[in-house]
């Protein structure tokens, strides 16, 4: 019983190993401040925070 | 005591409260996911009027996360507080606080009644608590929030364009709904992704973007797209590592909970390997669109 010949075809061709930067944005992913200027309340976009104001937009 | 009830993909919240000088519903994009009944909702919230020198009750209570904003949460005896506040009232002051249990289906909200209009109705899920409720339930298995805008053409398909700020997802809602007859845009900011019977359905939010478009409705996902604004449109597939580390900066995980962390993580992953996610670079005009179509086609 003899091991299987690999056939150069089924090689599987080295790529290099990279490493690839994500940008995260914290600010946006924790919902911090305001984002709806709609409704009635005191986190409305009418606000002013110290920080900027997150009123509706992406 | 008539509760209201909402519906956000697919899942319902009914808020009520026992104070008749305390007049609620709710308002703006949330009236649009408005439903007039439900025999068994998700998550059941009494609400009811607090004073300003009323105990917050959080000296015994572990700080989990601190939002570097408006909110804070905190953990006692496996409950959940949220302490809103705002620089609007003296001392930085409280007006909101919102209990719930372990599993956040039965919650509390407290209204510091001095900081409210009155005799104005409130929706006292106001931004950001209801996005932050819907937060906690997707994570527990249940599915995962992305910055994304969606996108359903006129034969049922959905486009899912993912980005950040400024990345161009409500002007790629406009080109859609201006070019293509029948194009329905769920949100242009936050969409939800769940599975169901092995597929994935995207749906619409009421946190809407620049555009204020936003639908209660769902469409099952086609191709998603990992936006990026350039001189020329081109796609470009991208490994399922990269894909699901893509979509991880642009979704909305409970970043206290490391079960939820692990349950995003984990979803994210076999969308990717299930769901090609390309990088879309376009044009802002309608050559994106003509673009993207004639890809699918």
């Amino acid at each position: 019983m003899g091991m299987k010949k690999q056939t150069p075809a089924a090689k599987k061709v080295y790529s290099k190993p990279e490493l690839t930067r994500i940008r995260l944005a914290p600010s946006e992913a924790v919902l911090g401040n305001c984002k709806s200027s709609s409704t009635v309340g005191p986190a409305q976009g009418a606000c002013d925070l110290p920080t900027s104001c997150y009123t509706s937009g992406s | 005591m008539n509760p209201h009830f909402l519906r956000i993909a697919d899942l319902t919240v009914a808020f009520s409260t026992r104070d008749p000088s305390l007049h609620i519903g709710p308002q703006g994009a949330a009236k649009r996911f408005a439903v007039a009944e439900s025999t068994h909702p998700d998550v059941t919230v009494d609400v009811s009027w607090m004073e300003a020198t009323d105990p917050i009750g959080i000296e015994e209570a572990q700080l989990r996360f601190d939002s570097g904003g408006i909110w804070k949460l905190y953990e006692q005896q496996n409950e959940f507080l949220f302490v809103f506040s705002s620089p609007r009232f003296i001392g930085g002051g409280v007006y909101k606080l919102a209990l719930f249990d372990k599993d956040f289906c039965r919650g509390q909200v407290r209204l510091v009644k001095s900081c409210y209009p009155p005799g104005e109705s409130i929706y006292p899920l106001e931004y950001p608590l209801d996005e932050l409720l819907m937060l906690n339930l997707l994570g527990r298995g249940r599915g995962v929030e992305l910055h994304a805008c969606g996108i359903v053409d006129g034969a049922g398909q959905g486009f899912l364009f993912c980005g950040q700020s400024g990345a161009g997802k409500s002007t790629t809602a406009g080109l859609w709904q201006k070019d293509v007859p029948g194009a329905e845009v769920l949100s242009d900011d936050r969409i939800v992704i769940r599975k169901e019977s092995g597929t994935y359905f995207m749906y619409g939010t009421p946190w809407h973007g620049d555009a204020q478009l936003s639908q209660a409705k769902r469409a099952p996902l086609s191709r998603v797209f990992v936006l990026k604004q350039g001189r020329q449109n081109g796609i470009q597939t991208l490994s399922a590592a990269t894909a699901a580390a893509e979509l991880f900066a642009r979704s909305f995980p409970a970043f206290h909970d490391s079960s939820a962390l692990d349950f995003t993580v984990q979803f994210l992953s076999e969308m990717s390997d299930q769901k090609p996610c390309e990088l879309l670079t376009f044009v802002r005009d309608s050559s994106a669109v003509e673009f993207v179509r004639r890809s699918v086609a």
